[in-house]
């Protein structure tokens, strides 16, 4: 895709028009509006029906998750891996549990690593569940929500099945998972695939096709490719732009360098394309699931490690693909303690959102409902 | 103490890695400081404050190189000093880069690099809301996580929170 729309820094584009108040409305949505997905407060200036400028406010969700890393133990802080993220959580601890193993350089059994891909795939298809779901709801739809939250609660019994909660799994640790599969799971695993590939189809028929839906999300939000890249969108977003940048293919981690993995693009870079891409992520992480299964090692599920973790010092920058894109930790250790230096959380969701000015700027207020919801953000990670 | 952990070997880096780390110390060796190390997937530099923004132009403009994706900036406060660690995608050329300053703790100030990768806007204003680092030329440098009123910067060292509470305490 080229643009012809010529890339400004961003201090010399806010040239903006002047405050009239004969006809300007300043317009607060949130935070506590359904339709941004938690706390998020967007304060707008309208004229009209049109946006002038949209000024997102966060941090309602802040907890400072990064400061509580700093006074627990490493294995201690895969816990609020859990929180910060709540609806990909597997992913989170993936990427925590990863930089701590690079610190300490401990190889991770192969055994381990596939039953990582398994559940980090089943995470990824529930997020992509509510992400397809609630929006579509947003968008007017109230039947697909109901589908997506059917299959996202068999995804979520499997977890407690795997490890005994159904939202804070705790399931990883620094080198490997906490219990080994129960006798039959991959049995009801490989029953959910099949049901859940005829889900995705259904899925498909009723919104993809919808001329309403279409409407609404075709040639909206569009996102040229350099924008994309410029503004360090990851995830669907950047994809659905045309960028084939997915970090189980450009920084491949644990199992993924065995398994054949596919990223799925899109060219449009409008919200159609965002959302196809999540379908189709869902489709490839069925394929993967199988993949994993049928290639599934013997042997243990934990690597040898003391029971205090304290990894010599150094500093490790380790990076899954989220649900939402480039999920990164940078751990540093001083080689002293048990708790981990510095954590810093490189949260997908965070970096995607601050698009989203840009992105409203000229359209109408019903527009700004589509493309929030395409960008598909979760407010506990992005407010951390 | 002896870590009784299998150890993984370190894989040596990938040619592209040397190749790329010639062409910065070659054309752009005013701007560091000390040599370029290498992980097994990634450059690591350390930048002069002084000249931070114009390696960050080269870095994204050079051909060789094209580092035009910024993933993460962190702030670190290593109690003598306070460092500022950019990581920098390749989409092109498939290279990463951690690029580092070092700072002065009492008065870190550091040209903002939103102007080369506008993606560090929300970053660099959450690194001086946490950590307290000031960015020149920022376009907008407001606190973004926590109050505006907010006193202090939680993720210092020496930040004490708000003493904390309980029923009948007299604190």
């Amino acid at each position: 895709m080229t643009t012809t729309e010529k890339l400004v820094p961003l201090d010399q584009q806010e040239a903006e028009e002047p405050f009239d108040a004969s006809q300007d409305l300043i317009l607060n949505m949130g935070p506590q509006h359904p339709s941004t997905h938690g706390v998020l407060r967007l304060v707008m200036r309208l004229r009209g029906e049109r946006v002038v400028k949209c000024t997102p406010v966060i941090g309602y969700l802040h907890r400072g998750i990064e400061k509580i890393f700093e006074s627990r133990t490493y294995m201690g802080g895969i816990r609020y891996c859990d929180q910060f993220e709540y609806i990909s959580n597997m992913l989170n601890e993936h990427a925590y549990v990863g930089a701590a193993e690079a610190l300490l350089g401990v190889e991770v059994p192969r055994r381990a690593e596939y039953i990582r891909v398994i559940v980090d795939e089943l995470s990824r298809c529930s997020a992509h569940l509510v992400g397809v779901g609630t929006y579509v709801l947003d968008l007017g739809a109230w039947t697909p929500v109901t589908y997506c939250f059917r299959e996202r609660e068999r995804i979520l019994d499997l977890f407690e099945a795997l490890g005994g909660s159904r939202f804070n799994h705790n399931y990883f640790r620094v080198g490997g998972v906490l219990f080994d599969l129960p006798t039959g799971w991959l049995g009801t695993l490989e029953k959910f695939l099949g049901d859940f590939g005829k889900l995705l189809d259904e899925l498909e028929e009723l919104v993809s096709g919808n001329e309403i839906f279409r409407a609404r999300t075709v040639g909206v939000g569009v996102i040229p490719q350099d924008v994309a890249v410029a503004y360090s969108l990851s995830g669907p977003n950047i994809r659905g732009s045309g960028v084939p940048f997915d970090m189980r293919t450009y920084r491949p981690y644990g199992a993924y360098p065995e398994l054949d993995v596919q990223p799925q693009v899109r060219y449009g870079g409008d919200c159609f394309s965002r959302y196809e891409v999540r379908l189709y992520e869902m489709r490839e992480a069925i394929r993967l699931c199988r993949l994993a299964m049928a290639n599934l090692p013997g042997g243990p599920i934990q690597a040898r490690v003391p029971h205090a973790v304290r990894p010599p010092k150094g500093e490790a920058y380790f990076t899954v693909e989220g649900a939402k894109g480039d999920l990164s930790l940078y751990m540093v250790s001083d080689g002293l303690s048990q708790n981990p230096y510095r954590a810093k959380v490189r949260g997908p969701s965070f970096v995607n959102l601050q698009i989203l000015p840009r992105l409203v700027k000229g359209c109408t207020m019903a527009d700004v409902v589509a493309i929030l919801g395409s960008i598909d953000i979760v407010l506990g990670e992005v407010d951390r | 103490m002896v870590l009784n952990v299998r150890r993984k070997p370190a894989a040596p880096p990938a040619p592209r890695y040397r190749q790329a780390a010639e062409t910065i110390s070659g054309k752009y060796g005013q701007h560091l400081v000390g040599p370029i190390a290498f992980e097994e997937r990634a450059l690591k530099l350390e930048a002069d404050p002084a000249g931070l923004r114009e390696l960050a132009l080269a870095l994204r403009d050079d051909p060789a190189l094209g580092f035009n994706y910024l993933s993460c900036v962190s702030g670190v406060d290593m109690k003598d000093h306070i460092q500022v660690v950019y990581h920098v995608h390749s989409l092109a050329n498939v290279l990463t880069a951690q690029l580092r300053v070092k700072l002065d703790r009492d008065n870190p100030v550091v040209d903002s690099l939103v102007p080369v990768w506008p993606g560090a806007n929300w970053l660099e204003r959450e690194t001086y809301d946490l950590v307290g680092v000031q960015f020149a030329g920022h376009p907008d440098p407001r606190r973004i996580l926590t109050d505006d009123d907010f006193v202090g910067h939680p993720l210092r060292k020496d930040y004490l929170p708000p003493a904390y509470r309980q029923h009948g305490s007299k604190a």
